[in-house]
């Protein structure tokens, strides 16, 4: 006879919770307005008793576009004759397509940055998200929108609305695209969003710092149209201008005796207390023309700076680079090479060459989770990801979006809340690349994603700093 | 006990047990094979070794080659299961224990899988690794189009499939442990026809040829070794520890077949069909499939999945009824089928079925007809009495019957035969001997 009550036959009341509030603040840059390039400060206040909850975290953006170039989307003919509607398309990376890097300072002291945040996210997209969940990235972030998975980006004015008539006027060469408000968590904030329970009443002097994207070519492409030439737009500059830009997270306060419960279990004031996370660290390098043109068997490109003590994967998307028509979606990440393997302390990892899509595409859900066919998922697929891409110009509309990564676990007890990446704090990293091909018109950004362990500690003093080699 | 709760407690996590892994490929025994054969793939002992199975893979090579027949180009599909429809069985053989596992009709299995425990989301990583379709909202998988280049050959294919049974389970397999030796036999289909079929009729296009199709594969594995003193503690936590046996459970399933003939399909009034299912009577029943594919006439998706049954469908265990009335519409059907895979909720219902595609009386189309949905009717049902306890019902000395009503479909009668395909998923037990034996008991 067993001796076990099963979980469904176990009948109790839940515990009751300390006692707190929790309501949903907005901490506001100190900016009003500003144009790409600039940077918004968002200043965290050292709230008593105060927890941020960063599970449900987001940064908050408006963005209103002037674009500059051909057959763009425009309505000189009047509101009911809107021209070429579906001329200016978002990146189908969507909102976050903006967002150039993110910082974190606690007392005027960096504690995370993430450069290239817009490459950042777009290949954990790719690697990591689905479709389930695409349909309410695309109303929270503006995320490709598609019932078909082939994931082309957005008509803005068709999801957003018509352009806006200012002082320039609207027309086929200068239109202003509506304003758009997005509400971004895409793996981009550190420990502002990666789900732990901030205790922002010990930590002072705590700063989110965002840097805007200033080139629009990076998030805005216009649509190709080779058979009605006054249907073919091309975007050649513009401006983009923020506002509303703010940091909205759930704030939980305690009253006095719960904090009292709090501080004394961790030792809040008299210690350092320690939390551990997760954070990504980006490498941008250039495959030359030359080089993806060539056929070369192992050329050796050196990962920077990825020297860490628990490296958990780490991830290879490569982007196009802008070109003069825009007509290129500029944040979405593809497979430039066609092996991959990386050098490591010595080792070879793995120890043979990822060298078919399906090999990537096993090798990238590894890195998330168990490789079933019923969980794993990504944003790739046999129509639109390949090996060895090519950045060439559009021939006609788009009709999809090719996308592909190459992810790597190199973590032994991934299921399990236990660090267990590899150390790579003694060793440079190698990436054995392969190319064959002769069709490039333009260097290929690869871009390397590294995801490491982090240990957050607050000191005595309430200065945040982080460790991770 | 703290009234705090983990939410508000800080500290890091703690290190992991220590260990190193690596990924590396176990080539097969021979290079490349062809319809029919039997592949082998060793997995060598390791030394303070496990096998990550849930993050291995089969890497599979597939090279068409003769295909014959007119207006195949531009007509040939691979099936709505991919490659996996290369492979009649999987068996895993341990040393002198013998075979660990053995699942036939892998086909039938992975159809059933596919089709009602996956998403569109899964969809996509799929199509790639599995050479599944890869269209997403309708049921048109006969895109899943293959081009025919000369002389009958298709281009090269390349996949990376991950494996249901022991090499695709939760467990680490502990390879380290096993000293009587490791091999996955895999036994390849016998006909071309199994694995492609043409997406228009007979008039237009018929598939013929195709038996220099060559093979070859490998098992990309994902390695943990261990040190000596996780090792001990690692022992010492398992069963291992006291016994000197380590053991563990886990599931597996099996699919039998019976023939359902076209005069019992096209009775003209309603009649009851009976069928006794053979195969394991295990201790630990979880849940039962049910569904139905084409006879041996090729036409179609080879691996569609037909609920042929016009109405009624029950099962009887011992002297009891299953449920005890029938399950009447494919509604209830499709309920229990989500039940079974533990998906009984709306936002947890993981289907590629639509009420397009699993129509309850559903047969195989004529030879002439031109394929227009790839099939997903089954049903099931659930005996597993708590939710992942794999506490089933004792089938031990019981005869397992299904119970179905058949009768001729309105649209007319049919000129193909139903493989009616019955699914046992029931709980195990394996073990590891101190000598290294390792076994399996159900």
């Amino acid at each position: 006879m067993s001796a076990i009550v099963n979980s469904e036959l176990i009948y109790k009341e839940k515990d009751l919770p300390l006692g707190s509030t929790r309501q949903m603040a907005q901490f506001e840059s100190i900016k009003g307005t500003m144009v790409g390039g600039s940077r918004a400060i968002i200043n965290i206040p050292n709230l008593r008793n105060g927890f941020l909850d960063t599970a449900d975290a987001f940064v908050k953006f408006s963005v209103s576009t002037q674009l500059l170039g051909a057959n763009l989307t425009n309505w000189a003919g009047g509101a009911a004759n809107i021209t070429n509607p579906d001329g200016v398309l978002l990146s189908a990376a969507g909102g976050v397509s903006l967002i150039r890097a993110v910082e974190i300072y606690s007392n005027s002291a960096i504690v995370a940055r993430i450069d290239n945040s817009n490459y950042l996210s777009s290949i954990l997209s790719v690697a990591d998200s689905s479709l389930n969940s695409q349909d309410a990235a695309s109303i929270l972030a503006g995320n490709s929108f598609s019932q078909e998975g082939d994931l082309i980006g957005n008509s803005v004015c068709r999801t957003w609305g018509y352009p806006i008539a200012d002082v320039t006027g609207t027309k086929d060469t200068i239109s202003t695209m509506p304003t758009m408000t997005f509400c971004i968590n895409s793996n981009i904030l550190s420990f502002l969003g990666d789900g732990c329970m901030c205790p922002i009443f010990a930590i002072k002097n705590l700063q989110l710092q965002i840097e805007f994207e200033s080139d629009v070519r990076v998030s805005f492409l216009g649509t190709k149209d080779a058979v009605t030439p006054a249907k073919n737009c091309t975007i050649t500059g513009g401006t983009n201008t923020f506002s509303n830009v703010a940091y909205c997270a759930p704030v939980v306060t305690m009253d006095d005796s719960s904090m009292e419960a709090v501080i004394k279990e961790n030792g809040f004031g008299s210690r350092n207390v320690m939390w551990s996370g997760v954070n990504h660290h980006v490498s941008v390098l250039q495959l030359s023309v030359a080089e993806q043109n060539a056929t070369l068997d192992n050329l050796t490109k050196l990962v920077p700076a990825n020297r860490f003590t628990s490296l958990k994967n780490i991830t290879l998307g490569a982007f196009d680079s802008p070109e003069a028509t825009g007509q290129i979606d500029l944040c979405i990440p593809r497979i430039s090479v066609g092996s991959l393997q990386y050098r490591i302390n010595g080792n070879e990892y793995p120890q043979q060459k990822i060298d078919t899509i399906s090999k990537c595409v096993q090798n990238t859900i590894a890195c998330y989770s168990t490789n079933s066919n019923s969980v794993g998922t990504t944003f790739m697929n046999s129509v639109g990801s390949a090996l060895n891409y090519r950045q060439a110009l559009p021939t006609g509309t788009q009709v999809l979006s090719a996308r592909g990564v190459i992810g790597l676990s190199l973590e032994t007890w991934s299921e399990s809340d236990a660090v267990s990446g590899l150390d790579t704090t003694q060793s440079d990293t190698e990436a054995l690349v392969s190319t064959n091909g002769a069709t490039a018109i333009s260097n290929s950004q690869l871009c390397f994603v590294s995801t490491y362990d982090t240990v957050y500690v607050v000191n005595a003093e309430g200065i945040l700093s982080a460790s991770y080699n | 006990m703290s009234v705090v709760s983990q939410d508000y407690k800080y500290a890091p996590e703690p290190e992991g047990l220590a260990s190193r892994c690596y990924r590396t490929i176990l080539p097969s025994e021979n290079g490349t094979y062809g319809l029919g054969q039997r592949v082998l793939i060793n997995i060598p002992h390791t030394h303070n070794g496990f096998i990550n199975t849930s993050n291995s893979w089969l890497n599979v090579t597939m090279d068409i080659k003769g295909l014959t027949g007119n207006g195949i180009t531009g007509n040939v599909c691979l099936s709505n299961i991919g490659i996996y429809s290369c492979i009649d069985q999987i068996n895993i053989i341990s040393g002198s224990t013998g075979l660990v596992q053995e699942i036939r009709n892998h086909q039938e299995i992975m159809a059933l899988l596919l089709n009602n425990n996956s998403d569109r989301s899964a969809q996509l990583p799929n199509s790639v690794c599995a050479g599944t379709t890869p269209v997403v909202r309708t049921n048109l998988r006969q895109n899943n189009g293959l081009d025919v280049s000369g002389a009958g050959a298709i281009a090269t294919q390349t996949y990376s499939i991950p494996m249901i049974g022991l090499m695709g389970a939760i467990k680490h397999l502990p390879v380290g442990f096993i000293n009587q030796g490791l091999q996955i036999e895999l036994l390849l289909t016998n006909s071309v026809t199994n694995i492609i079929f043409s997406k228009v009729g007979s008039a237009t296009a018929v598939i013929g040829g195709g038996e220099t199709t060559e093979f070859s594969f490998e098992y990309d594995a994902d390695v943990v070794v261990v040190n000596d003193n996780s090792m001990r503690l690692i022992k010492e936590a398992s069963s291992m520890g006291n016994s000197g046996i380590m053991s563990w459970s886990d599931t597996q399933m099996h699919c039998t077949t019976n023939t359902v003939t076209t005069a019992e399909l096209n009775n003209t009034s309603t009649s009851f069909k009976q069928t006794l299912i053979g195969g394991v009577k295990p201790k630990s029943l979880l849940s039962i499939f049910h569904t139905g594919f084409g006879g041996s006439q090729k036409s179609g998706d080879p691996w569609n999945l037909y609920a042929y049954w016009s109405k009624d469908f029950r099962l009887r265990l011992g002297s009891q009824e299953y449920p005890p009335r029938f399950i009447e519409t494919m509604a209830e059907a499709q309920s229990h089928l989500q039940d079974c895979l533990g998906q009984s909720a709306v936002t947890l219902y993981s289907s590629l079925a639509d009420h397009n595609s699993s129509d309850l009386g559903s047969r195989q189309p004529a030879a002439t007809a031109a394929t227009t949905f790839t099939e997903t009717g089954a049903c099931g049902y659930n005996f597993e009495n708590y939710v992942d306890t794999a506490q089933g019902i004792d089938t031990t000395g019981k005869q397992l019957l299904t119970d179905v009503s058949l009768v001729v479909s309105p649209s007319g009668a049919t000129t193909n035969t139903i493989r009616a395909a019955t699914y046992k998923r029931f709980a195990v037990i394996y073990s590891i001997a101190e000598n290294g034996d390792f076994s399996v008991s159900y």
